[in-house]
């Protein structure tokens, strides 16, 4: 993963009426990668997606889009950005090319054919000249899509983009998001409170609760970091009860056997458990990783210590 | 200056394709019909008036004056008494021989007999000789001004009948007729124009004279051509046009909140001041593309309801004694303009509601009841002699009658109309402005 910043949201805060809804907000986000902004309702995803598209101003703070400040350098920080905020709203008395074309209008160098390139990205060539009243939810958060990679941004920012997908939909939506990120180097943002969603569809996530940041990290550091220092390995062997004794188990559960082992350095460790067991005489059929922790428990986990805030939705 | 032009023709579309205002340009074109049809039914009704007058009301009328002079016996009774058995024994009939019914009336006023009115008389009811009726007439005529009509009509050989030179001279006698020393300077002066005008129109035969159609009179004096529609639907289409484009200006920035669109709009790479703009540009230029549609189609449908005649007619003014010509055509196209100055500042209203409040109800109400409201309301005002209602902003739309003294003020300037316009539209301008650029969305 290359470490060029594409978005930097830099120590924002950001007060309506008498309630701070961010405090110190900061992160950054690379070309090529889909980030994951996580945290429950009401935490300031919107009020800080808002914020990056500048349709709320912060009160201190910045937010740079590949290097621009967006207050101060507005039209060319937005020029590279594309972004469906909230829901995706659109004109409902006209047609879905319609909709585009205002889009294309006012974009630079979105032409005809890049129009009909993204529908059929979307897959909405059958429905694209049907008004908006007539679309579903699902068709509308895909039009939303198009619609903000028309102009081949650098950075894409979807707030909840999954809402009202089924899941064949969400499979599509994340394949491509992960193609834009992966395959164009686009920097995709992407804001949820569905964490199994995030979990396969994110390379990196943040995750704010009350409006704080509580940490930015991989998908492995982040799964990693909410656990012990251990990592436990299951092996399948043909004399369980000789194995747990060659290289002290933990349990033995009927042909397997489990071991924990340090976090640093576990990999040599496995081997040198493995030649333990052959030199031992003991044959190993196979040796997996139990199922990791999700990043649902881990996320409730962290998060169960911000909440108590609002829950503003 | 290309991506201003793209968002004007963005917010085109969006206007275009709605349906309310697919609503509202079928009403304009109603209007315009319409219009035009209520007008060419008035002239249709009241040019009838005369011919209405039943011919049997004619005899009524004889023989009830019989009756009162019989009754009352005032002097000279009797002379007067056989005069009008001789008009009744005639047989006239207001239909077919109104120019004798007319003549009668002058041998009343001139105090013949029945003896000097047979022979005067004769010749036009023999002969049809009417020339030497109006000669045997003038040594008995002691108004100057008729003396002038029937030295003119013999003159000029214009017979009595339904024709714009019968009006012309009806109208320069009349204005003779008043010509009273005693009157101020300012009044005599118009009669005196009157009849410069009726005579330049006479000696250059010019039927139609455009500047009559800005009279509103025009209409139930049975005078009515192509240039009286075209004058009189000028207010019309201000109105309808104003309550389009209020519509069209409220809905305009609230509909973008009320649907979420406003987020889609506001994250291009494009100022908000300029949106903005782009916003203002397509309502104040779609209220002049309404008001050049509607008169697209009043110019044809009241050139077939009242005919074509005098369409390249000069307008003539009379200015410091002198006829004036100038093109009828710009001064109409003017007075349309003219009224446009309405709807640019209530549609500059309707916009800063709908950027303040986010409501298109509350901004297409309010505006409207202002604009429809706000002339009863100085009217009330002014009743009760509260002079400062000139300040505000209803009492100065209408410029036309401030230009003409009607609006109602005493000493109301253009000026003073220009200044308390400017003033309110920089007011709503800058509500607009402010409310829409620092809006957290």
């Amino acid at each position: 993963m290359s470490n060029n910043v594409l978005f930097k949201v830099d120590h924002i805060n950001k007060t309506i009426g008498s309630r701070q809804i961010l405090h110190d907000v900061s992160f950054e986000a690379y070309a090529g990668e889909v980030f994951g902004f996580l945290g429950p309702n009401g935490a300031g995803k919107t009020t800080t997606i808002k914020i990056a598209a500048g349709l709320i101003s912060a009160d201190s703070g910045s937010v740079e889009i590949d290097g621009v400040n967006v207050k101060k350098n507005f039209e060319k920080a937005m020029s590279s950005v594309g972004a469906i905020v909230e829901n995706p709203e659109m004109y409902k008395y006209l047609t879905g090319r319609k909709n585009l074309e205002q889009s294309a209008r006012i974009r630079e160098g979105v032409t005809k054919e890049r129009i009909d390139e993204v529908v059929r990205l979307v897959k909405l060539e059958n429905r694209i000249n049907d008004k908006i009243s007539k679309y579903s939810l699902g068709m509308r958060q895909r039009l939303g899509v198009a619609q903000a990679i028309l102009h081949h941004p650098k950075v894409l920012i979807l707030d909840e983009p999954t809402n009202g997908l089924d899941p064949a939909g969400i499979k599509e939506l994340r394949d491509i998001l992960k193609g834009l990120a992966h395959d164009e180097g686009i920097c995709v943002i992407v804001s949820s409170h569905l964490m199994s969603e995030m979990e396969l569809m994110c390379d990196r996530v943040g995750i704010i609760a009350n409006g704080k940041m509580i940490g930015v990290h991989t998908l492995e550091e982040f799964t990693n970091a909410s656990k012990d220092n251990s990592v436990t390995i299951r092996l399948r062997v043909d004399n369980p009860v000789l194995a747990a004794k060659l290289v002290s188990a933990s349990k033995i559960d009927g042909k397997s056997i489990e071991v924990k082992l340090s976090r640093e350095n576990s990999d040599k460790a496995t081997a040198q458990i493995v030649k333990q067991l052959v030199d031992g005489m003991v044959e190993v059929y196979s040796i997996t990783e139990p199922e990791h922790k999700s990043l649902e428990d881990a996320f409730i986990q962290l998060t169960a210590a911000q909440q108590g805030g609002g829950q503003i939705g | 200056m290309g991506k201003f032009f793209s968002l004007v023709k963005n917010e085109y579309i969006k206007t275009l394709k709605k349906v309310s205002t697919k609503i509202l340009i079928l009403l304009v074109i109603v209007a315009a019909i319409g219009g035009c049809g209520i007008i060419w039914a008035e002239e249709a009704l009241f040019s009838s008036y005369d011919v209405y007058y039943a011919d049997e009301d004619q005899a009524l009328d004889y023989s009830e004056t019989l009756d009162w002079l019989e009754e009352t016996k005032p002097d000279d009774w009797e002379r007067q008494y056989e005069l009008y058995e001789y008009f009744d024994s005639l047989d006239l009939y207001y239909g077919k021989d109104y120019d004798l019914i007319t003549m009668t009336d002058i041998i009343d006023e001139a105090e013949l007999t029945d003896e000097q009115a047979k022979e005067i008389l004769d010749p036009w009811i023999s002969d049809g000789d009417w020339k030497s009726t109006l000669e045997a007439m003038i040594p008995y005529t002691e108004s100057e001004a008729l003396k002038w009509e029937l030295e003119y009509r013999v003159d000029n050989d214009i017979p009595y009948a339904d024709d714009w030179e019968n009006s012309v001279i009806e109208e320069i006698r009349e204005a003779k007729a008043s010509l009273d020393p005693e009157l101020s300077e300012e009044v005599l002066q118009e009669y005196e124009d009157t009849i410069t005008l009726g005579l330049y129109r006479l000696e250059n035969n010019i039927s139609v004279n455009p500047a009559d159609g800005e009279d509103e009179e025009a209409i139930y004096d049975g005078e009515v051509t192509i240039w009286t529609a075209l004058f009189q639907m000028s207010s019309l289409a201000a109105t309808v046009i104003g309550l389009l484009i209020m519509v069209v200006a409220g809905s305009c920035i609230a509909n973008e909140y009320s649907q979420g669109t406003i987020k889609f709009l506001l994250i291009n790479p494009i100022k908000r001041w300029k949106i903005l703009m782009s916003k203002y540009f397509t309502v104040i230029t779609f209220g002049y593309v309404m008001l050049a549609l509607m008169f697209l189609i009043v110019l044809p449908t009241a050139g077939l309801m009242l005919g074509f005649d005098g369409i390249s007619a000069p307008y003539l003014t009379v200015e410091a004694g002198e006829v004036v010509e100038s093109s009828a055509m710009l001064r109409v196209v003017g007075s349309w303009l003219l009224g446009s100055v309405e709807f640019v500042i209530y549609a500059t209203l309707a916009m800063a509601l709908s950027s303040l409040t986010k409501s298109a109800a509350l901004a297409v109400g309010l505006s409207v009841f202002f604009m429809l409201a706000g002339n009863t309301i100085v009217l009330v005002l002014n009743q009760f002699g509260m002079d400062w209602a000139r300040y505000l902003l209803f009492a100065n739309t209408d410029l036309s009658a401030v230009i003409s003294g009607t609006s109602g003020f005493a000493m109301h300037s253009l000026s003073f109309a220009i200044c308390v316009l400017v003033a309110h539209f920089a007011v709503f301008f800058l509500t607009m402005w402010d409310a829409f650029d620092k809006k957290e969305v």
